[in-house]
């Protein structure tokens, strides 16, 4: 069930300086890797069933594949904006392993034929920036990144902190504030299509997906299919906050029971209390109730029948004791801080569900509160640029739908 | 109206930042993080300063600075707090840290609430002064604020 790909080295003290990581075999296999052709590494890609680990799970190479179509300069832009609450694993990455990342990062270039890279990183993540920044100097001086390196291909890195905007984790609106505007998702074109970076074609991964890419290259599809399931290939750092007695990043290969990861990785609901519900992958994916968690596998398939979607991994567990209208009216409120404006569903919906669940919490909703807060997360749902609605719509109702009992508890008349 | 330059140290790292972008408007974030490092907070100065050095209109980056939630228009306190109020932290306690904050008034200490920092493994958690601590409790708060001498 545990497993260690892309977390193997991160128990190893000093393991985010140079020495350190060279001594585990950080950069050994480079440039004997980049003596191959692209396109056959690429199939390695394709062929190792590599899903998106930021939260989507689409096939990584089918996004790679696109990048071939366009001319060169190509850039690689990682995906460090690591904002969805309950998720906190690319920054183990980065401070833990950072090599390992930037390793990746020269891996995915030579393949997608880019020499430019980017990391964008959320402000918030200061310290393990500054780690990163170290590392990625480390590796200038060492002869792993600039444009004369020791196995002949240049791959430049840099580091960009984002300033505090969760919609900047979506793609087009990091593009957007990596070109220096406001973080607003870009209108998304009905044929597959890479991001564009000042026009130029733009590879945009998730800073685990990026961090799984040596393994793969270095061992071959077969090994990292060897876990998980035929359609969900592989590993995830998946992980466990909340009501949990050990939380944390634990990595385990798909497919594995959710109850199971509980008690073996997190040791449990906290205190021997009863579990009530799971939010399975970061706040964005609709809540579970106890008897749904324990039908439920980590993998995209199992979490997609039961109503919800794995999304980044990142659980919250939450006990018999949690009031769901307040934990709800949690999550609305952060919708509403996180909305980028641009969409009017999004930007008035947000708020007026989140000023709905106040009267909830008060105990002075109405029938008509309930059909109201039902009706704005229809609106909200399919009729915007991005996910941001849609997700938040899938929230409520997957609230509403579980826990509708303490929904209507807390309407006037039967209060 | 006062003015604004960098700092030596800065104009290298200005003159840095130039070279690893194919457009001057990508320093947009990089540069509004100089002036803020500087200065603490960014205002009408600054940003006409960068207006000039990145050769885009004021509105642009004065639109731009107002989008993201970590750009500030006012001095901060010299210590501040950002508490995280997103729910792991909620579910762990972070209202306790809350209660005992509203006992601090000191005007040295600004406290925040803001959304998720990812930090979910050690809720309730806050930063101060940008540095991560994880697992608090208004016992441990109120020892990491002595140290801080508030």
């Amino acid at each position: 069930m545990l497993a260690r790909i892309v977390s193997t080295h991160f128990d190893v003290p000093g393991m985010s300086t140079l020495p350190v990581a060279k001594e585990h075999g950080a950069y050994e296999r480079i440039a004997g890797t980049i003596k191959r052709d692209p396109m056959e590494l690429h199939g390695i890609i394709c062929d190792s069933g590599l899903r998106g680990k930021g939260g989507g799970g689409a096939p990584a190479a089918g996004k790679w594949e696109l990048m071939y179509h366009y001319d060169a300069p190509r850039y690689v832009i990682v995906n460090a904006d690591e904002s969805e609450p309950g998720t906190f694993k690319d920054r183990q990455i980065i401070s833990k392993d950072p090599h390992l990342l930037i390793e990746g990062i020269i891996l995915t270039c030579y393949t997608v034929g880019a020499h430019d890279a980017y990391i964008y990183i959320r402000g918030e993540y200061r310290e393990f920036a500054d780690v990163l920044q170290t590392a990625i100097d480390e590796a200038y001086a060492d002869g792993w990144l600039g444009s004369d390196t020791r196995y002949g291909y240049g791959v430049e890195l840099t580091l960009h902190r984002g300033a505090g905007a969760y919609i900047c984790g979506e793609k087009s609106a990091l593009v957007e504030s990596l070109e220096g505007n406001r973080g607003h998702p870009r209108l998304k074109p009905h044929n597959p299509s890479p991001e564009f970076y000042f026009g130029q074609a733009a590879l945009v991964n998730n800073v685990e997906t990026i961090a799984s890419v040596p393994y793969i290259l270095y061992n071959g599809a077969e090994a990292y299919r060897s876990y998980g399931t035929e359609q969900s290939p592989g590993t995830l750092l998946f992980a466990l906050s909340g009501h949990v007695e050990r939380p944390g990043v634990y990595e385990a290969a798909f497919g594995t029971p959710m109850l199971e990861y509980l008690e073996t990785a997190g040791g449990g609901v906290k205190n021997g209390k009863k579990l009530k519900a799971i939010i399975p992958g970061g706040a964005s994916t609709p809540v579970l109730t106890a008897e749904e968690a324990a039908q439920a596998t980590l993998d995209y398939e199992s979490l997609k029948s039961l109503g919800s979607s794995l999304g980044t991994g990142g659980m919250i567990v939450m006990d018999e004791t949690t009031d769901m209208v307040k934990a709800l009216k949690n999550l609305l409120r952060f919708y509403h801080h996180e909305s980028c404006g641009q969409c009017t569903p999004c930007r008035e919906g947000t708020g007026w569900t989140e000023r709905l669940l106040d009267r909830f919490i008060a105990k002075e909703a109405t029938e008509e509160d309930l059909e109201t807060l039902r009706s704005v997360s229809r609106t909200m749902n399919g009729k915007t640029i991005c996910v941001f609605a849609p997700a938040a719509s899938g929230v409520i109702d997957g609230f509403l739908k579980r826990f509708e009992d303490e929904f209507r508890a807390c309407i006037k008349e039967n209060a | 109206m006062s003015s604004f330059v960098f700092t030596p140290e800065n104009e290298t790292a200005f003159a840095a930042l130039l070279t690893r972008y194919p457009q001057k408007k990508a320093l947009t974030l990089p540069a509004l993080w100089l002036v803020q490092k500087q200065q603490g907070h960014l205002d009408e100065a600054s940003l006409e300063y960068l207006s000039d050095r990145l050769e885009l209109p004021y509105m642009h980056l004065y639109s731009v600075a107002t989008f993201y939630t970590m750009f500030r228009f006012d001095a901060p306190a010299p210590v501040t707090i950002e508490v995280c109020r997103t729910l792991s932290c909620e579910l762990c306690g972070k209202e306790a840290l809350m209660e005992y904050l509203k006992t601090r008034t000191d005007e040295r200490v600004e406290i925040i609430e803001v959304e998720c920092l990812g930090s979910c493994g050690g809720a309730p958690m806050a930063a101060i002064n940008g540095t991560y601590h994880e697992n608090l409790t208004p016992e441990r708060l109120d020892a990491l604020l002595k140290e801080l001498g508030c």
